[in-house]
């Protein structure tokens, strides 16, 4: 059910009642920062529309991606209203320690944490089907998952041609519509070779790791990310082209603005190191 | 000839808490209660999932026993020299709660009407007793069901079939009972408590020549209860601590040797409980149950169709639209009351009479996290598991059970928008939540209950035991005990690892990958200087592609879980390949092989 504040009562006012339109707008307007400033710059809107999906596409083993993902997912069910973040997980490779400290970090000490809930569906179908319940659930912030991945190594999907392939783009569409009618953002990860494929996501955005500096600490964690299709990609934000971006996964979010700072410096005649 | 079969669910209070919270089987869990002056003492423990070794070579499960009433420092002494201090350490402690164990044992209760009409959690005298005085009644802590089987155990195929089939049913839901059927609730109470020690056709054996497994049911006979059970030792009486001491003064320590008791010297050398428990052991004073109306209160419907229906012309329609007329009967005097569905049973009835196989009952257990007052909701549920199952070639009637309910939260709905809501939305966090417990109930419903959960940390410092999967509950529900090294530290319950932030990978392997050279699927690392004990290898070989090393954070040293079998210990390391992507591999020190351990995806 939505309802639509000072805007949408003004359009009502005005005789026009276009549902659609109005849920449209409704949606439009609600834009949350992914917490990365670099990012967000790439992003039509300054953030992550809610309602909408978003496909990562991993460039190689270990690229971040799905790192980026739930670092996006743990701000968007910070910041939402919803404060559930589910993670659907078929190949039981999901390793909630490294989430869940986020999610603790960001959330206000005086109010109850996000919630995080795994889901292990056990066939394409339930993984399909539990995907879009959880896109359909208002209480969802974002759902993570990871469509026909293969191989944990490998970070391939599993070959879907004929009907197989027609299943996975019916669903695709049928979460995009869940998303839409209740808000959630669906996180994709999906190797770089579904490049090629036809998607539904108002967004692919390519994930490329790059060398760390070799002062860099271990909780950095330096990428490119670059929009290379879904509906956003004509509407660009601030920046075109790939930007690259370093995460501090000690404390979620962009460490560009610290890298300047001395690790070590002294006052009154006492060392102090920087944390 | 009335017959009763009696459950015990030993040391209640722990193994409900081990079901809410199963993760609790691998450390020891205490009951306390907090006495006179403040002196904690232990109603009932267990350690489920105990070490089979002892601290000392000692085997654990003869090396100790703490007797309800036992102060917990001494209790955690005992512990102590038994399994070393680090078991006192993770030891859980929670307060006892006999309000919430009758609770749940009536749920279980109703749920166990399936095996008789009449099923009670006391006996009309034990009710009695526990309420004028509770504190004075040693079994005033309920850990016993009574059900008056005369005549359903045909249904089963006997009496041997019904507690052999009740007690592994239990056991399939994670209850561990012992059972047994004699003529009176007495008899049946001494028998279950003792099957360890009576064979499975009732006859006295002695302890020593019982197995290595005690049973866990009986069958006493009819009218065979005082030659049967006379063997056993008074405390299948029921008795008070005081009246046991007083038969012990005089050498008698087995209900033989009561029974050969005169009843003038009985009644006039011992207080009036003895004879009591006699004559209701023997079966010359009634003993009723107290079937309250707890056990009869939570609605059922039935439809019972004119001919046996077959499947394949009744439709999902005519199905559903049964089952919602059913569910909406079910739901609504529980509505009127104030409370929800929390499980539910439908039986998909066959025609009788067209053998065994086919006469079995299609069996749709549902349960919620969330009371229910939705037949609708109900319905989706039941559909979930009706889509995934084989239903029977024909139908004679279904059967809608409610197996547990609760109390339901219900609002008055607001007629406008809530003006602040960030999202725009009409729903408030009230309907999220609510929202969010209909998902937890249909993705459990279709992927199963163990399918869904909430990740909890757990303080272990080995990776693979750094969390839990915990069963999502409604966050006011959650209860809030601590550890014992938890209060040590003075902090709450293990939160959120957060010194380890951004150092754990968000893929992680069920299992380490041990390097197999030979093995083109697995990975293969190549240390290419072994010499250099404190480095991750140069190369590395990577679903058939050579990563090379250019960096590397480490080691990260960890040895522990020598409490869990043979001590772990590992140097771990953060390396970045020179294309930028990052994972996690460990040494075994034990032998220097290595293994990936996670990939920072």
């Amino acid at each position: 059910m939505v309802t639509f504040g000072s805007t949408g009562l003004a359009l009502l006012a005005g005789g026009v009642v276009d549902a659609e339109q109005l849920q449209r707008h409704a949606h439009d307007r609600e834009v949350v920062s992914s917490g990365l400033r670099r990012l967000d710059s790439l992003l039509p809107g300054g953030g992550v529309r809610r309602g909408s999906l978003i496909e990562w596409l991993a460039g190689g083993e270990g690229s971040g991606a799905t790192t980026l993902a739930g670092l996006v997912a743990c701000r968007l069910a910070v910041a939402s209203s919803a404060r559930t973040l589910v993670v659907v997980d078929r190949r039981g490779w999901f390793h909630p320690p490294a989430l869940m400290p986020w999610l603790a970090r960001q959330g206000d000490p005086g109010k109850e944490g996000p919630r995080l809930i795994v889901a292990r569906p056990s066939s394409d179908d339930d993984e399909i089907w539990a995907i879009d319940q959880a896109l359909r659930c208002s209480g969802v912030a974002a759902v993570v998952a990871w469509p026909r991945m293969t191989a944990l190594w490998s970070g391939q999907e599993r070959p879907a041609r004929g009907h197989a392939f027609q299943q996975w783009t019916t669903a695709m569409r049928r979460w995009q519509l869940a998303a839409r009618s209740s808000g959630a953002v669906g996180l994709f990860v999906r190797p770089e070779a579904a490049r090629r494929e036809p998607s539904w996501a108002e967004a692919r955005i390519a994930v490329t790791p790059l060398p760390s500096p070799p002062d860099a600490a271990v909780t950095e964690r330096s990428l490119r990310v670059e929009i290379v299709g879904g509906a956003w990609n004509g509407r660009s934000g601030a920046a075109t082209g790939p930007v690259d971006v370093v995460l501090d996964l000690l404390r979620p979010g962009e460490a560009t603005a610290r890298r300047g700072l001395p690790r070590a410096f002294a006052t009154g005649g006492a060392a102090c190191l920087a944390s | 000839m009335s017959r009763f079969m009696t459950i015990w669910l030993p040391r209640w209070p722990v193994q409900r808490r081990l079901r809410e919270h199963p993760e609790w089987r691998n450390v020891p869990v205490f009951v306390s209660r907090r006495e006179r002056r403040g002196v904690m003492t232990v109603a009932s423990w267990a350690w489920a999932d105990a070490p089979r070794e002892a601290a000392g070579g000692l085997r654990a499960g003869h090396a100790l026993r703490i007797p309800a009433g036992t102060s917990l420092a001494e209790a955690m002494a005992l512990l102590a020299l038994t399994y070393g201090s680090r078991a006192c350490h993770v030891s859980q402690v929670v307060p006892d709660d006999p309000a919430a164990d009758q609770a749940v044992l009536e749920r279980v209760a109703r749920w166990c009407r399936r095996f008789s009409p009449a099923v009670a959690t006391a006996t009309v005298d034990d009710a009695a007793r526990s309420s004028r005085a509770p504190e004075a009644d040693p079994h005033a802590s309920p850990d016993c069901l009574f059900l008056d089987v005369t005549g359903t155990a045909g249904f089963f195929g006997g009496e041997s079939m019904l507690v052999r089939t009740t007690v592994w049913t239990l056991a399939a839901r994670g209850l561990h009972a012992r059972a047994a059927i004699a003529d009176t609730p007495g008899a049946a109470w001494a028998a279950a408590h003792h099957t360890h020690l009576l064979a499975n056709d009732g006859v006295t054996i002695s302890p020593r020549s019982a197995g290595r497994r005690p049973r866990r049911w009986a069958v006493v006979p009819a009218g065979e209860q005082t030659s049967l059970l006379s063997g056993l030792p008074l405390a299948a009486l029921r008795l008070d601590a005081a009246t046991t001491t007083a038969l012990r003064e005089v050498g008698i320590d087995t209900v033989g040797g009561v029974l050969k008791l005169s009843a003038k010297s009985l009644t006039s050398r011992f207080p009036a409980t003895l004879g009591l428990r006699r004559a209701q052991l023997t079966g010359t004073r009634a003993e009723p149950l107290a079937c309250g109306s707890g056990t009869e209160s939570l609605p059922q419907m039935s439809h019972a169709f004119e001919l046996p229906i077959p499947t394949t012309t009744f439709t999902e329609g005519m199905l559903a639209a049964v089952l919602e007329r059913l569910l909406t009967g079910c739901v609504s005097p529980l509505a009127a009351r104030g409370e929800g569905v929390l499980a539910l049973q439908v039986r998909l009835e066959p025609p009788a009479g067209m053998g065994m196989a086919t006469s079995t009952p299609t069996v749709i257990d549902v349960g919620l996290f969330r009371p229910s007052i939705s037949p609708r909701h109900l319905l989706e549920l039941v559909q979930l598991r009706l889509g995934r199952l084989r239903l029977p070639r024909e139908l004679d009637g279904i059967v809608v059970e409610v197996v547990a309910a609760g109390a339901a939260a219900c609002r008055q709905r607001a007629l406008f928008a809530d003006a602040t809501d960030g999202a725009g939305t009409r729903d408030t966090s009230a309907d999220r939540t609510a929202a969010v417990d209909m998902l937890l109930d249909r993705l459990s419903g279709r992927l199963g209950r163990d399918a869904v959960f909430e990740p909890r940390p757990v303080a272990d410092a080995q990776p693979e035991h750094a969390w839990i999967p915990s069963a999502p509950v409604d966050s006011a529900a959650r209860p809030t005990t601590t550890s014992h090294r938890d209060r040590a530290r003075g902090s709450a319950p293990a939160g959120a690892p957060l010194r380890l932030t951004g150092r754990r990978p968000i893929w992680m392997p069920a299992r380490p990958v041990r390097v197999e050279p030979l093995q083109a699927e697995l990975i293969a690392v190549t240390a290419i200087d072994p010499a250099a004990e404190r480095q991750p290898p140069l190369r590395f070989r990577l679903a058939g592609q050579v990563h090379r090393v250019v960096q590397f954070h480490g080691p990260e040293r960890i040895e522990t879980a020598w409490w869990r079998g043979p001590i772990v210990r590992r140097d771990y390391y953060v390396v970045e390949t020179e294309t930028g992507g990052r994972f996690w591999l460990f040494r075994r020190l034990k032998d220097g092989a290595w293994f990936l351990h996670g990939v920072f995806a």
